[in-house]
């Protein structure tokens, strides 16, 4: 089944200043477009089930 | 002497004194001028400077000084630093910033044992791309086949090395750019594990998955680059300290001895790639196969990886130039500013979780063989491709194989494979453990030796 999205523009109106980032609005429907694969991908990972103690790796070390 | 001949046999008629660093130096920049037309593959030449640095190495070589890479001229993409020049990383605003003070470490090290820097190529904006059409450079083609995409991020990179302006060069791989432009336009490549060679004085794309790399068109050329570039830069936080650890020594042992198996499932893939990949099976005689643990969820976390750092390494630039950006990597980074934290951190432990599993997997495989791309260089302009029964995305593709084991930092070589009849080549990966570049680089050699992997000068730039 598909992930359930959220809405789209209310998620860029809301956030978009937060940042301070101003997203004319000939770029919208690009940055929305980005968004919505950005939350699909998200969705995947969150089946992938993760222990607790499992640690972020932002740095990476082999 | 020509820049169409190797590394190999440069080095060795600079060293004997057959030719001179300079006379292969004058004919590299006649060929460039010539080529980089057509391709589109160079933005900066170093006209004055790459000259005097042959006559430097001719003089070193005269005072009886060893010189691995004597004469060999070489390219870098241009989020190199170069000294006295803006470093463009592919974009409109990094080339209005103030000239490079300095080389990247690797420009300086490869120019030590003897490489002559010839210039800076095109690639995509900030390295965010697969495709090489820059807005603001143009579009790079490929030399096989000059209507389609030349891959990329390093795309200028890939061209210049395929087109025989360069024997190699340097790039950067952050989710599979160098690999994707070698596949694409037919070259050797080897992306390092993480950590492996120093980045300083390069323009990042996401620095948690940046890789510097190096491109040829022989395995041997690629091993010689690849060693003289090693070492430790403590200036690069990423970097992990470890002994040299050449290769060049080693290639020849080919696949004797190493355990290889072929991923399957997710990386399957279809028609002419599933071809290849039995074809390559069969000639190295692999029976064995393997499945990448959460292929997908890798190729999705890596995918948030790299728009978060990119978004958080551009918020300035967003805010106060977004209009100099090409517009669809401004979507991209647009975004990436506006991701929740939970994702970025889920996307970072499993992250941590990928690795282990892939670690396990090298506890009984030496080398696992993937394709690089799923398609071969679609035209330029060309939106979505099929991809057996399915129609994808090109941009959003094209790095359908190489994004997970960037996830992981894995050494992986790409390998160029020509099959009978068809003018654009494909690629494979030789993904091996950390620290075992050795391993993917003599599975390489082994598939060169096969005469399956091959990366000649694209016709039409070999004879001029």
């Amino acid at each position: 089944m598909a992930p359930k999205l959220p809405d789209l523009d209310q998620w860029l109106d809301a956030v978009a200043p937060v940042v301070k980032l101003d997203v004319a609005a000939e770029q919208r429907a690009g940055v929305r477009d980005q968004l919505k694969t950005a939350a699909k991908l998200a969705a995947l990972l969150e089946k992938v089930p993760l222990k607790d103690e499992t640690a972020a790796a932002a740095v990476y070390r082999a | 002497m020509k820049s169409t001949d190797g590394a190999a046999a440069i080095v060795n008629a600079v060293a004997t004194a057959q030719t001179s660093a300079r006379s292969v130096m004058v004919e590299t920049l006649a060929r460039i001028e010539v080529n980089t037309g057509r391709t589109g593959a160079f933005t900066d030449v170093l006209k004055e400077r790459a000259p005097a640095t042959a006559d430097g190495v001719d003089a070193d070589l005269k005072a009886g000084k060893k010189l691995p890479l004597a004469g060999v001229p070489f390219a870098v993409a241009n989020a190199f630093d170069l000294k006295g020049i803006a470093t463009r990383a592919g974009s409109k605003i990094g080339r209005e910033g103030l000239a490079a003070t300095a080389d990247a470490a690797l420009v300086t090290r490869l120019e030590a044992a003897g490489a002559i820097c010839v210039g800076a190529a095109n690639m995509d904006e900030f390295g965010l791309g697969h495709t090489g059409e820059n807005p603001h450079d143009g579009a790079v083609h490929n030399p096989h086949e000059l209507a389609a995409i030349a891959g990329g991020a390093p795309a200028g990179l890939a061209a210049a090395i395929a087109g025989g302006m360069v024997p190699v060069g340097l790039g950067l791989d952050s989710d599979g750019g160098l690999r994707i432009a070698a596949s694409l336009s037919g070259v050797f490549a080897i992306k390092p594990t993480y950590g492996r060679l120093s980045r300083v004085g390069v323009f990042p794309v996401a620095p948690g998955l940046d890789g510097a790399g190096v491109m040829a068109r022989s395995v041997e050329d690629l091993t010689l680059a690849y060693d003289a570039a090693q070492g430790v830069d403590v200036a690069d936080p990423a970097m992990v300290k470890r002994p040299l650890e050449p290769v060049s020594g080693r290639l020849e042992r080919g696949s004797a001895g190493l355990r290889i198996a072929i991923a399957d499932g997710d990386f399957a893939g279809a028609g002419d790639v599933r071809q290849m990949m039995d074809e390559i099976g069969k000639r190295l005689e692999v029976m064995r196969r393997v499945t990448i643990p959460h292929a997908q969820a890798a190729l999705a976390a890596a995918h948030l990886i790299v728009m978060a750092e990119a978004a958080s390494l551009h918020a300035e630039r967003l805010r106060t130039r977004p209009a100099d950006f090409d517009p669809a990597v401004f979507d991209r980074l647009a975004a990436g500013s506006l991701l929740p934290a939970q994702w970025i951190e889920r996307a970072q432990r499993f992250r941590r979780m990928f690795h282990e599993q892939m670690l396990a997997l090298f506890s009984t495989i030496d080398v696992i063989l993937a394709p690089a791309t799923p398609m071969r260089a679609p035209r330029l302009g060309q939106k979505s491709a099929r991809v057996g029964t399915i129609e994808v995305p090109v941009r959003q593709s094209l790095n359908s194989y190489t994004a997970a084991f960037s996830l992981s930092g894995l050494p992986v070589a790409a390998v160029p494979i020509a099959m009978e009849g068809q003018r654009l080549p494909l690629g494979v990966q030789a993904i091996a453990a950390p620290w075992r570049e050795d391993f993917a680089l003599r599975i390489a050699r082994e598939l060169e030796r096969t005469g399956l992997a091959k990366a000649p000068v694209a016709r039409g730039f070999a004879e001029e």
